[in-house]
């Protein structure tokens, strides 16, 4: 066997009750780290209202 | 209808042999009964782009999934609780041969014996830093963000 992982059981053995909860989160496959060429500013962005509040970059 | 044979309500394990490698996080392995288990585990990975030093530290409570709660199992209504269990173990002996396991990681573990209740309970969170140019005021505390990196001239 090689492995027995996150909220897992073997048993050799009776039993009456089990109960288990696994809740695994992670980033999507899609994050690509390398060269971007960033956009520039939008027409008119100086004059765009509620713009300074969106979130910078990610 | 079951037929009048040997009944054995308590079985007895019997293993040949058992090797594990590794065993870790929240983990157990037991030879021997047990009435009632409880295993947690609660899993932070950060991956960052700059050392976790200059980064700060990464709260639990800043990340919905460790404070989701359990889902649960809809109570069965008294007219369909009809579920009636009966067993009868014909020989009193479990007997399996070796048992090899790599690894036992992340709340699990392994019984070798006869147990009651088994709840055990993992919650793992990856996630990935990118530092960014923005001023320290704008971070929301406790997300353990990573701070303005000095971007070189």
């Amino acid at each position: 066997m090689s492995a027995v992982a996150s909220a897992s059981i073997l048993q050799i053995g009776d039993t009456e009750q089990i109960t288990l909860y696994s809740m695994f989160d992670t980033p999507p496959e899609s994050v690509i780290v390398g060269p971007l060429a960033p956009l520039e500013a939008p027409e008119n962005a100086e004059q765009a209202e509620g713009e300074e509040n969106a979130p910078q970059g990610g | 209808m079951l037929h009048k044979a040997a009944d054995y309500p308590l079985r007895v394990s019997e293993v040949g042999g058992l090797e594990i490698i590794s065993l870790a996080s929240s983990s157990i392995a037991q030879l021997g009964d047990r009435a009632e288990l409880k295993a947690s585990i609660r899993g932070l990975a950060v991956q960052r782009e700059i050392n976790h030093e200059d980064a700060g530290d990464a709260f639990f409570e800043a990340y919905d999934i460790f404070n989701r709660p359990l889902p649960s199992l809809p109570a069965p209504s008294a007219e369909d609780d009809q579920v009636v269990m009966r067993k009868q173990n014909r020989n009193q002996c479990i007997r399996v041969g070796c048992i090899y396991i790599i690894a036992v990681s992340g709340a699990a573990a392994v019984l070798i014996g006869n147990g009651m209740k088994a709840t055990a309970e993992s919650r793992i969170k990856n996630i990935r830093q990118f530092a960014r140019p923005i001023p320290p005021a704008t971070l929301p505390s406790g997300t353990g963000s990573c701070p303005v990196r000095q971007m070189e001239p």
